[in-house]
């Protein structure tokens, strides 16, 4: 049963475009980073992510900030590096106004890292579609592993069957 | 923790990042499935710290404004939520009713962001006698992206037994009374909540009795005593004899009588008392629960009276009142009538072997013989054998124990009213004068009990009569 229509982190809401002054924050930072590579090919990348982010949340702001960049700009290693300062910055910008600011800061920030570092380590090993495979995999993984500990916390596992 | 579309959505995305940065063989794409990946963990985080707070912080109410009814009865019930944590999410609440609930709705509530609380009544009929209690409410929590199912709240239980489809007239003389069972003081002072009365003070008195307002108003130390409380055995003793086996369908004398007994369950669970409960029959004790104020016992105590029928055999036969005295003064005389008789008479102790074979009577001994200090004895019976009625109650007034005492007249529950109402009236008069008789001793009260309609038609079955006369 789907109880709501939700619009992950959409910003197109009057009360938030007042009080969500961190995402705001993060899109300027996001400005600058992409502006300081690839000027206004990175301004207009932005904007689109901007657009997006208002229109769709963060996961699809993310994801339009970087097939443009891929598209418009074609980064370098080190521009990657500048870029995802920005993208990074989105992300956590929402988890800080969350009601729970501190369990989401510390399980994004975690998840960041190791999947991130998978993502890159990875790609220097294997080919890339076995580093694409072993991410979406982590990401599935540690999910269902968030969903065993609630099961647990809220007690609604009722004993296994015994031999 | 199931995922909702938009869940599924934003996965999505990340398998297509993924899959875009297989195609273009471009590492940042891939980063981008990375960040996506971590926000929605993120998310998934927040939610379930969300909801174990909200598990443990929210309250709800399923309550019933009458746990025991009346097949077909209608009960009100209240089905509240109040949330102090885990606001964030929209939570869907739903009352369980037992199956054998018959309800025009389920009751539901809904919690949103910003609005914590919740309330609704609504009416549920029990068409289906027996014990039906709720289930936990279920409450299906989501912040949009998960959700959850958590089952929370309290379960009340309604007994719906089939006695007490007619309601019953307990009372004196025809009169209603408002109440015989109820609370009991004691004479001593101790500890307690009701205020006896205020005293000076006097060396040895502890500090925390000092009445510090009365102190002050009369300029004296005063403490104050309180009214000692104590708990109080009572004993059930209910005939389910062939006897108590009359009356109309759904308004026989043992549905009056278990109706009386189950009330009293419940009064004495309210107030803490420790109840014993004894059922007899034809052939002696049915069941004996012993004393205990144990929530599980006394339930299994009001299950036994909601199964409890009568006997159908009766190997029973009752003796003339005023044999005992009679016998004896008779054997003391010589003379040839007594010498005629005596070898017919087996010795003295029959007639009071007799009465402690009788089923009641041995109901009470066997429970006073287990207990100590003086309590309470209710006997639950008609008026078949007021003999052994006397006997039962003097023996129960040796221990000390006061008794009251629930009969239903026979005359009460026959048709004879129908047929010859002044013979009904007569009846009724001769069980008036037994009451009467029984409730004049001392820490013994006699009420009757019976069906309202049969005891108007009998009461002006009587004023007639006397209408009749005067003119």
């Amino acid at each position: 049963m789907n109880l709501t229509h939700y619009r992950p982190t959409s910003s197109l809401n009057a009360t938030t475009l007042v009080t969500d002054w961190p995402s705001y924050l993060a899109i300027a930072i996001l400005s600058g980073t992409l502006f300081s590579f690839a000027g206004t090919s990175g301004l207009i990348v932005a904007t689109l992510t901007a657009i997006t982010w208002l229109v769709l949340g963060v996961p699809g702001a993310i994801a339009i900030g970087h097939i443009a960049l891929v598209a418009i700009v074609d980064p370098t290693l080190t521009d990657i590096a500048i870029a995802e300062v920005g993208f990074v910055s989105l992300v956590l910008a929402t988890a800080i106004r969350d009601s729970q600011a501190m369990t989401t800061l510390i399980a994004t920030t975690l998840a960041l890292i190791v999947f991130a570092t998978i993502a890159i380590g990875a790609t220097t090993i294997f080919p890339m579609w076995t580093a694409a495979s072993l991410l979406i995999v982590t990401i599935a993984v540690s999910m269902y592993f968030i969903h065993r500990i609630g099961l647990v916390h809220l007690g609604l596992i009722h004993g296994g069957e015994t031999a | 923790m199931r995922p909702t579309r938009s869940t599924v959505a934003v996965g999505g995305l990340a398998i297509l990042l993924a899959l875009l940065a297989v195609i273009l063989a471009d590492v940042y794409l891939l980063v981008g499935a990375a960040i996506v990946g971590a926000w929605l963990v993120g998310r998934q985080a927040a939610f379930l710290r969300e909801l174990i707070d909200l598990d443990s912080d929210l309250a709800i109410v399923q309550s019933v404004d009458d746990p025991t009814v009346a097949p077909q009865a209608t009960t009100r019930v209240t089905f509240e939520a109040i949330r102090y944590a885990g606001e964030r999410l929209r939570c869907t609440i739903e009352a369980n009713a037992p199956v054998a609930a018959q309800l025009e709705s389920i009751p539901q509530l809904t919690l949103i962001p910003e609005f914590n609380e919740a309330r609704t009544d609504t009416t549920i009929t029990w068409p289906v006698a027996g014990r039906h209690r709720f289930k936990p409410a279920t409450i299906t929590a989501t912040d949009g992206l998960f959700e959850e199912t958590l089952s929370k709240g309290p379960r009340p239980t309604v007994t719906v037994h089939p006695h007490g489809r007619r309601t019953f007239h307990v009372g004196a003389g025809g009169g209603r009374i408002a109440g015989a069972f109820g609370t009991h003081r004691t004479d001593a002072t101790g500890p307690g909540f009701e205020t006896d009365h205020l005293r000076e003070y006097v060396i040895g008195d502890p500090a925390s009795a000092i009445d510090w307002k009365a102190t002050a108003r009369h300029l004296e130390t005063y403490v104050r005593e309180y009214a000692a409380e104590t708990d109080r055995e009572v004993h059930l003793i209910l005939d389910h004899r062939p006897t108590t086996d009359i009356g109309d369908p759904g308004g026989t004398a043992i549905e009056g009588l278990v109706s009386i007994a189950l009330a009293i369950i419940e009064t004495t669970r309210h107030r803490g008392d420790p109840l014993g409960l004894i059922t007899v029959a034809t052939d002696g004790i049915t069941a004996h629960h012993h004393p205990t104020a144990n929530e599980a016992s006394l339930g299994r105590m009001r299950r036994h009276l909601t199964d409890l029928t009568p006997t159908r055999t009766s190997r029973h036969t009752a003796r003339s009142p005023v044999s005992a005295p009679t016998v004896d003064r008779l054997w003391e005389e010589q003379n040839p009538f007594t010498d005629t008789l005596r070898p017919f008479v087996t010795d003295r102790g029959a007639y009071r072997r007799h009465i402690e074979e009788q089923p009641l009577y041995h109901g009470l001994e066997t429970t006073i013989h287990r207990r100590h200090g003086p309590g309470l004895v209710v006997l639950l019976t008609t008026d078949a054998d007021p003999t052994e009625l006397r006997e039962t109650i003097r023996l129960a007034r040796r221990h000390e124990h006061d008794v009251l005492c629930y009969l239903a007249p026979q005359v009460l529950f026959d048709d004879l009213v129908a047929r010859d109402p002044t013979a009904a009236y007569e009846r009724y008069v001769d069980f008036e004068e037994l009451r009467r008789e029984l409730t004049a001793w001392q820490g013994v009260t006699a009420l009757e009990v019976g069906p309202h309609e049969r005891l108007a038609e009998i009461l002006e079955a009587g004023r007639r009569r006397r209408t009749v006369v005067s003119a």
